[in-house]
């Protein structure tokens, strides 16, 4: 199976998507560790140099037809019964007779060039190539000058291998980075968010699970890159059982990523929007659509992938079935800008009706998501666009760092870029600091009473401590003082009671960005 | 493993015999030796198999390698190059006696119809709009339990 890294497919339909870059970049990788690799010598391109190939990688010859072995003498069996059943050549002149070269079908030709995608057969043969083969105007398919038999040019197909191997090794790589990167990042987002106590809401329990779903994905998908990468080596194992589990359960945790953000955004909408004054919402449905359902994509996949393209460790990206995956996903992405959009349409109109203060709050709470959305969905956008070319290495570095180092994206934007978690943070450290008695800030312990943070503290309170005390940020001003404006506003206003003032303060306490 | 010794040394002494006769011996010669040395090997072997296993090609891929093997290793020893006309012509008969009723496609790995793809796309992504609706909905019902 081909590396699609460089992803031309001209002709064929655009299979492009990230995931299956990533995975099958490592099948380049494993073309660098050479199997299966055909090395035939410049002017004699044939079957035997398979052969060769295989004779001498293997002790006995007929205990094990290799995999490329296999696809070939199928492809020559469909050939055959192809000839005998095609209609004869119905048009005048001469022409050359259809035939099997060895490794490909030629049906009858008019003289000129024929042309056809390289095979899959070798890992080192790219399928965006082209295949030739000339038939002469006597209505003899044309003869190597050298050896004088029958030739196809399949020198394209390999041409421009040592290239894509360094990208692809490169690319592999950098894969390894993000993902390593986004894993730690993200488990100190978590041991923040957990650690904080005063942060706890819902909203945050969902930041949590999002970051978990992203954990999983990092964890899965380097072991997926460096099992498929190995696993090429050895084509006895070709049926490996637990290799297509660990390609399902990527799909599952890349899937859960998708829908946990979609969770974020429906959360936001019904917020902000739907039902704005209510108790704290059931978080079950929520997780049932970020951790249920994407099984039921995953294993229609498996399925389907189990019954109809059976291929070492599911590892090829060359068919439709991808689309299981990709189209929940993608519908996944859609609506959830759809629905941030929503809340934009309807902040904004606010924003002109009264007096833009909560507005602002509310809007901070949907920036990081608003943020987040195109960046994980960007690249199924701009995937099937890939510029040929040098400009298409760019890309693929791009594409690779976008989809690559989505979690760590996700930390950043929900976690450290979060004024909330920042300040909280920083009260933190003044508090232990103050604890071991040491008087950084100028502060005597007695004045760090005001940011002894319990969790039912009221709210009015912390918010008189957030004016009085000097923030650390200059940017956290404005936000401070408007917080503490709303906080009184709906205060005063008389809407609920004191449990309702209390919640509506902590919503947009804890949604402020 | 007998029979592997048995074909090895049948196949040199006929690699012998033709080297003496003809040093581009493509012609006849090539066609006689494959139908008189690959060819009654494999009738014996599809003989051994149920008529209705021939279409098979779990079955049957086996034979079809030797089959194979054995023509491009006749035609090393005759010097041949591999595959030729005569190679074609071979395979065409074979494929017309014993292969003609069997499925043109399904060996190599190929998507399935539109009429089975179709629905394991399109089915996903209804269940998925229709879980977001669903999850939209609950979570905007929770505003009458207060």
């Amino acid at each position: 199976m081909i590396a699609k890294n460089e992803l031309k497919y001209r002709g064929s339909p655009p299979v492009c998507r990230n995931m299956w870059r990533s995975i099958s970049l490592s099948l380049l990788v494993a073309l660098a560790l050479g199997s299966e690799v055909s090395q035939p010598p410049d002017d004699v391109v044939t079957l035997e140099w398979a052969e060769l190939k295989l004779q001498e990688n293997t002790s006995d010859i007929s205990a094990v037809i290799g995999n490329a072995r296999r696809m070939i003498l199928a492809a020559q069996f469909e050939c055959y019964l192809k000839i005998i059943h095609d209609p004869p050549w119905s048009e005048a002149g001469n022409y050359c007779n259809r035939t099997w070269d060895g490794w490909m079908c030629w049906g009858d030709s008019a003289p000129g060039t024929a042309m056809q995608m390289c095979p899959t057969y070798f890992q080192d043969f790219d399928p965006g190539e082209k295949v030739t083969k000339v038939c002469n105007p006597d209505g003899q398919w044309f003869h190597h000058p050298e050896s004088n038999r029958i030739w196809s040019n399949y020198t394209q197909c390999q041409v421009h291998t040592k290239d894509r191997v360094k990208v692809a090794i490169s690319l592999y790589y950098l894969a390894v980075v993000g993902h390593c990167l986004s894993i730690v990042s993200l488990i100190i987002s978590l041991i923040i968010f957990s650690y904080l106590k005063s942060l706890s809401c819902q909203r945050i329990s969902l930041h949590k699970n999002t970051f978990l779903s992203f954990i999983l994905n990092s964890i899965v998908t380097i072991m997926f890159l460096s099992v498929s990468a190995v696993i090429n080596e050895n084509t006895t194992s070709s049926n490996s059982v637990s290799c297509k589990i660990l390609a399902a359960l990527t799909q599952y945790t890349s899937t859960s990523n998708y829908f946990w953000m979609l969770c974020e955004g429906i959360y936001l909408h019904t917020l902000i929007i739907v039902a704005v004054f209510v108790e704290e919402q059931q978080l079950f449905w929520y997780y049932i659509l970020g951790w249920g359902f994407p099984i039921i994509p995953a294993s229609t996949y498996a399925v389907a992938r189990w019954l109809y393209f059976d291929d070492k460790c599911w590892i090829s990206p060359h068919t439709h079935l991808v689309y299981i995956i990709h189209g929940p996903i993608q519908v996944a992405l859609v609506v959830n800008l759809f629905f941030l959009l929503n809340i934009i349409r309807v902040l904004i109109t606010k924003l002109k009706e009264t007096h833009c203060t909560e507005s602002t709050a509310y809007m901070k709470a949907v920036r990081a998501t608003l943020i987040l959305i195109p960046l994980l969905g960007i690249q199924f956008i701009l995937m099937p666009w890939r510029p040929e070319g040098c400009i298409g290495y760019v890309y693929d570095f791009f594409n690779n760092i976008f989809s690559h180092f989505q979690g760590l994206m996700v930390a950043i934007i929900f976690c450290f870029c979060n004024s909330e978690a920042q300040t909280a943070l920083q009260r933190k450290w003044v508090q232990w600091k103050s604890a071991w008695g040491k008087t950084g800030f100028g502060e005597t312990p007695a004045t760090s009473n005001h940011f002894n943070y319990h969790t039912n503290s009221s709210i009015v309170e912390t918010s008189r401590a957030n004016l009085e005390h000097p923030a650390p940020a200059a940017r956290s001003e404005p936000k401070d003082n408007s917080r503490a404006l709303s906080v009184m506003q709906q205060g005063n206003s008389g809407e609920a009671g004191t449990h309702g003032e209390r919640d509506a303060g902590n919503r947009l306490e804890t949604t402020g960005i | 493993m007998g029979t592997a010794l048995l074909k090895h040394t049948l196949l040199c002494l006929i690699v012998a015999v033709s080297q003496c006769v003809s040093a581009q011996g493509c012609g006849s010669h090539y066609e006689f030796a494959i139908e008189e040395f690959c060819l009654a090997k494999f009738k014996l072997d599809m003989q051994k198999l149920d008529q209705r296993q021939w279409c098979s090609w779990e079955d049957t891929v086996e034979l079809y390698s030797d089959l194979t093997n054995c023509t491009y290793v006749v035609a090393q020893g005759m010097s041949c190059y591999w595959p030729n006309r005569m190679v074609d012509e071979f395979f065409i008969q074979v494929h017309r006696y014993y292969f003609h009723n069997c499925s043109l496609s399904g060996r190599l790995l190929k998507d399935p119809p539109n009429r089975i793809l179709g629905p394991f796309i399109v089915v996903p992504i209804l269940v998925t709009l229709l879980m977001t609706a669903l999850v939209v909905w609950r979570s905007k019902r929770s505003e009458g339990i207060v």
